[in-house]
């Protein structure tokens, strides 16, 4: 005796994407917008590289090359420069007489979210996340 | 932030546009859209990098964006790295 296949196929339509995906990326976007929001002076690119070191890879140490921009010829780069090497213990370079460019480690978001409090003449934060750990220490 | 003026609606769409000073000069383009900024990038290596104040735009049009400053006040006043 034969018994009739009660196998259900799953019906893919082409032109509407599945729940989840259309769920994940409102999430995504919505996401995006409120780091936007409670971080509008930090470059996203490395707020999420940041954010994905973090939470990924628990032991990371937080290497991240940080450029902060200042007004034009609204602030003392010498001042900001001392008061960030006794933040960090770190000799930045100051660019284009408004940017300060160092590498820290432990800059994690938290830290971050701290040094713009503390901070508030910077104007923008940009510059890059690191994984290994050995690229926080050189030049 | 407001959000329509001078015809943009969706600022996110300006990335990877170029950006064009008053006198016909191109900055360059267009790399992130910051809440009150944009960041302009010229250059493939060590690129020059300018954040310019979104009130500087004057107009987006056929895939191009218009400030209301010309490139000297732009390289002088906006460069940062």
């Amino acid at each position: 005796m034969t018994e009739k296949s009660t196998v259900n196929k799953p019906t893919v339509s082409p032109s509407t994407p599945p729940s989840s995906s259309s769920e994940v990326i409102t999430r995504y976007d919505s996401f995006i917008k409120e780091l936007a929001s409670r971080f509008p002076k930090v470059d996203q690119r490395l707020l999420l590289d940041i954010i994905h070191f973090q939470t990924t890879y628990k032991d990371w140490e937080g290497s991240v090359l940080l450029k902060l921009v200042y007004p034009k010829d609204m602030v003392d780069m010498n001042l900001k420069k001392d008061s960030i090497y006794k933040r960090y213990q770190r000799v930045g370079s100051i660019e284009e007489h408004r940017t300060l460019r160092l590498k820290v480690i432990c800059m994690y978001l938290e830290e971050l979210e701290k040094l713009l409090i503390a901070d508030p003449e910077i104007e923008y934060v940009t510059g890059s996340a690191t994984l290994t750990p050995s690229d926080a220490y050189s030049a | 932030m407001r959000d329509n003026i001078k015809g943009i609606t969706d600022w996110e769409s300006l990335v990877n546009k170029p950006l064009l000073t008053s006198d016909g000069i191109e900055v360059g383009i267009i790399s992130s859209v910051q809440p009150e900024k944009i960041v302009v990038s010229h250059g493939p290596i060590t690129p020059d990098k300018y954040i310019i104040p979104k009130s500087s735009i004057k107009m987006f049009e056929d895939g191009v964006v218009y400030i209301h400053e010309n490139f000297e006040l732009v390289d002088t006043n906006y460069k940062f790295e």
